[in-house]
């Protein structure tokens, strides 16, 4: 019983994994933390191979001058780069927006790419064909 | 120590090892944990 709980809970934690009738594995080799360490958000997210770049600072361009091609693709533009706003963003050099986990792109370059393609392209339905921007935002079409 | 927190301490040991020996890297990605009666 005192196993099957420790089992249990390590595989809640995701840190192991059970398989029906074969066994259960070990899942992460890495667990997050131990239980009494502290660690800043960024140290968690450079060990797990994301990008933390604290040279980059995004503000959203404001007022009526286009930065891309049409109003239609200035909105998920500046939509992308608010969510790294560090009035808005949680942690924005680690690109995260949210929770510790919600990122506004997947690496730095993912950003530059979509950052790029959203000031590129004029059709707003084109852009989000292009871009990934559908995982980061729910965005309505008119 | 009564028979609760006897179980407890013991299913803690049994957590605590199984995270140390993943952390040591003794244990790693895909390896087969010993099953519960094997643990217990």
């Amino acid at each position: 019983m005192t196993a099957r709980r420790a089992l249990t809970e390590l595989v809640t934690e995701r840190i192991l994994a059970r398989s029906q009738g074969v066994g259960t594995f070990v899942s992460d080799s890495r667990p997050m933390s131990s239980i009494l360490e502290i660690r800043s958000i960024d140290d968690e997210i450079n060990q797990r191979g994301h990008r933390y770049d604290p040279s980059r600072t995004i503000r959203a361009p404001r007022g009526n001058q286009l930065n891309a091609k049409s109003w239609q693709t200035e909105a998920p533009l500046r939509m992308l780069m608010n969510n790294l706003d560090p009035e808005v963003a949680e942690h924005p050099h680690s690109l995260v927006v949210y929770a510790g986990i919600g990122r506004a792109a997947r690496d730095w370059q993912s950003y530059d790419k979509d950052r790029y393609l959203s000031s590129d392209i004029e059709n707003a339905n084109k852009l989000l064909v292009n871009r990934s921007l559908l995982d980061i935002v729910d965005i309505e079409l008119l | 120590m009564n028979n609760k927190s006897s179980v407890q301490a013991r299913f803690v040991q049994i957590k605590s090892a199984l995270l140390d020996k993943i952390e040591s890297g003794e244990m790693s990605l895909g390896d087969k944990v010993l099953s519960e009666n094997q643990l217990a």
